[in-house]
């Protein structure tokens, strides 16, 4: 049975599973190399502060796309590709395990790598027009210029959202596998949704108090959605009237607190659980008698048994 | 030098241990609460064609989903005797309907390092399904065929076939039929299930009866025939309505 320390496994899949989502980036990364010809030379001064916003607003928009993406192929390759594996015998806890280092591997890279463009742009805007810059009040998203060094770890931040989420939607997909009728699928299928949402929701949303330091990291805990559902302003005053605050829309997770990292590690865990649950091999017995150099004395005596 | 008795024994019993075993040792399996296998046990070495055949909800797909492994929810084990792969050809579907032919033949490649991949193209090559399709555009024949091929061609030392003949014209039966007698050896067994009893009849070796949950002894085909005088079919009639 193949295991996660099968490369073919790890290539095969990450390749897959990351194609299209990486396709986004890519697309992101081809518009930074155009705005970073176009920035210092087709806007006025004036009109930088605007464009750099429109980017990094652009930039935020590109990590929900590939993020949305990523999960969608992850829901798509869970469901359609299960009995798949199944036929080759790839341990589904080898298949969990690589899609998950995958999944946090590309959400760090996807956040990693606007930052980085962030930051040179920011740069750049600080280096044409200075005057602009020093008076320019915009806290952006994607830039490490003039930030606590823990920013840094917004990569991480995403990292494990991309871990929860993809955990949370094993634990559904396996519950909905299990189930062998297709009215207990449809009904798995809700309860287990609703039990991980809430369940996603109450760790991301235990309330803490609005003056706890974070370290320099609370904008990325809780920044606003990209689309125009409701505006930046309306959203920094309802954090403001609130003393919790009801996160739902940030693609990132509380690295500051105990909380947060023991939310992932519980995620993790239960989606391995979910897996050695619904769709683990309950009769162990099944490669009882295994080749000569690896008889153990269970398999000797069952084999002589047999005999 | 004469051997005696006892070395003789001896060096069966010898060849009996060495010999690479298949079967299971009392498993049962039920869905609710309808048991559908009641404690099935069967021992097979290596080698041959063996058809195991049944009424329909005898519990032949169940009890070769519990073989190939994909069926973890039973009691009672599966013994594989110094081997590990086995290979499913299964009745529905599974394969992901927007793969193109060649993407499948080169996941199954990937994962089966043993899998002849040229035979494979070639006997879709003989029949007309083309590599770049995807599954959607393929008849239910055609995918029966390339799931036919994905197993036998595997290289596992033990294929489990599922209805192999069913949805398929008379050609494509007779390829089937081909490749399974070429592709049959003393080091790999095949174990088919099936209704169609004339097609099999001068195909396998012998065959084992599923009935109330229970497999039959192993009936070897040509013993049936001379001892009984009726054909694999007739013989199976009599049994499963006796």
């Amino acid at each position: 049975m193949a295991d996660i320390r099968n490369k073919k496994l790890i290539w095969y899949e990450g390749v897959k599973l990351l194609l299209l989502p990486t396709a986004v980036l890519a697309a992101y990364l081809l518009s930074f190399c155009v705005f970073l010809v176009v920035f210092p030379t087709y806007y006025k001064v004036y009109e930088l502060p605007h464009a750099y916003i429109s980017f990094d607003k652009f930039a935020e928009t590109m990590l929900y796309i590939a993020f949305c993406v990523l999960m969608a192929v992850y829901v798509y390759r869970s469901f359609a590709y299960k009995k798949l594996y199944d036929k080759v015998r790839v341990s589904p806890y080898a298949l969990f395990a690589v899609r998950l280092m995958w999944v946090t591997v590309f959400c760090a890279a996807a956040t990693l790598l606007p930052l980085v463009c962030g930051t040179a742009l920011e740069g750049i805007f600080k280096g044409i027009a200075p005057k602009r810059y020093a008076g320019f009040a915009y806290n952006p998203l994607f830039s490490l210029l003039n930030r606590n060094p823990l920013y840094c770890l917004f990569p991480l931040s995403v990292a494990m959202f991309g871990a929860v989420i993809a955990a949370a939607v094993s634990i559904v997909v396996n519950a909905v596998h299990w189930a062998q009728n297709p009215w207990l699928k449809i009904v798995q299928a809700v309860v287990w949704t609703i039990i991980v949402f809430l369940l996603v929701f109450t760790v991301m949303n235990i309330p803490y108090h609005r003056n706890d330091k974070m370290w320099g990291m609370e904008f990325f805990f809780s920044y606003p959605m990209p689309f125009e559902w409701f505006t930046y302003d309306d959203f920094m005053s309802y954090m403001r009237d609130t003393y919790t605050t009801l996160r739902f829309c940030a693609v990132s997770w509380r690295i500051d607190t105990w909380i947060g990292w023991f939310g992932t590690l519980a995620f993790v865990f239960m989606g391995f659980a979910s897996t050695a649950l619904f769709r683990g091999q309950i009769n162990d017995d099944y490669v009882y008698v295994k080749p000569l150099k690896q008889k153990g004395k269970k398999e000797n005596k069952e084999e002589k048994n047999h005999a | 030098m004469e051997q005696t008795t006892q070395q003789i024994t001896q060096e069966r019993a010898q060849q009996t241990a060495q010999t690479k075993l298949f079967g299971t040792l009392n498993v049962w399996k039920n869905y609710g609460s309808k048991q559908v296998l009641k404690g099935v046990n069967f021992s097979l070495p290596l080698g041959g064609i063996v058809g195991i055949f049944g009424l329909n909800g005898s519990g032949k797909t169940t009890l070769l989903k519990i073989l190939s492994g994909l069926d973890g929810r039973y009691r009672g084990s599966v013994m594989k005797k110094d081997f590990d792969d086995v290979a499913y050809m299964s009745v529905e579907g599974g394969y992901p309907m927007d793969m193109r032919v060649k993407d499948i033949i080169r996941f199954f490649g990937k994962f089966c390092p043993q899998q002849n991949t040229e035979k494979i193209l070639s006997s879709l090559s003989d029949a007309g399904i083309k590599e770049k399709n995807t599954l959607l555009a393929l008849s239910s024949g055609m995918k029966q065929y390339l799931k036919f091929l994905l197993t036998v061609y595997s290289g596992a030392s033990v294929c489990l076939f599922d209805e192999p003949f069913s949805n398929l014209d008379v050609n494509m039966r007779e390829k089937i039929a081909k490749t399974l007698i070429l592709e049959s050896n003393g080091n790999r067994l095949f174990l088919i299930t099936t209704h169609e009893l004339k097609e099999v009849e001068t195909l396998i070796d012998g065959f084992l009866i599923l009935k109330d949950g229970r497999l039959s002894a192993y009936y070897v085909g040509e013993e049936v025939r001379e001892t009984t005088g009726k054909s694999i079919a007739q013989f199976y009639k009599e049994k499963v309505n006796g």
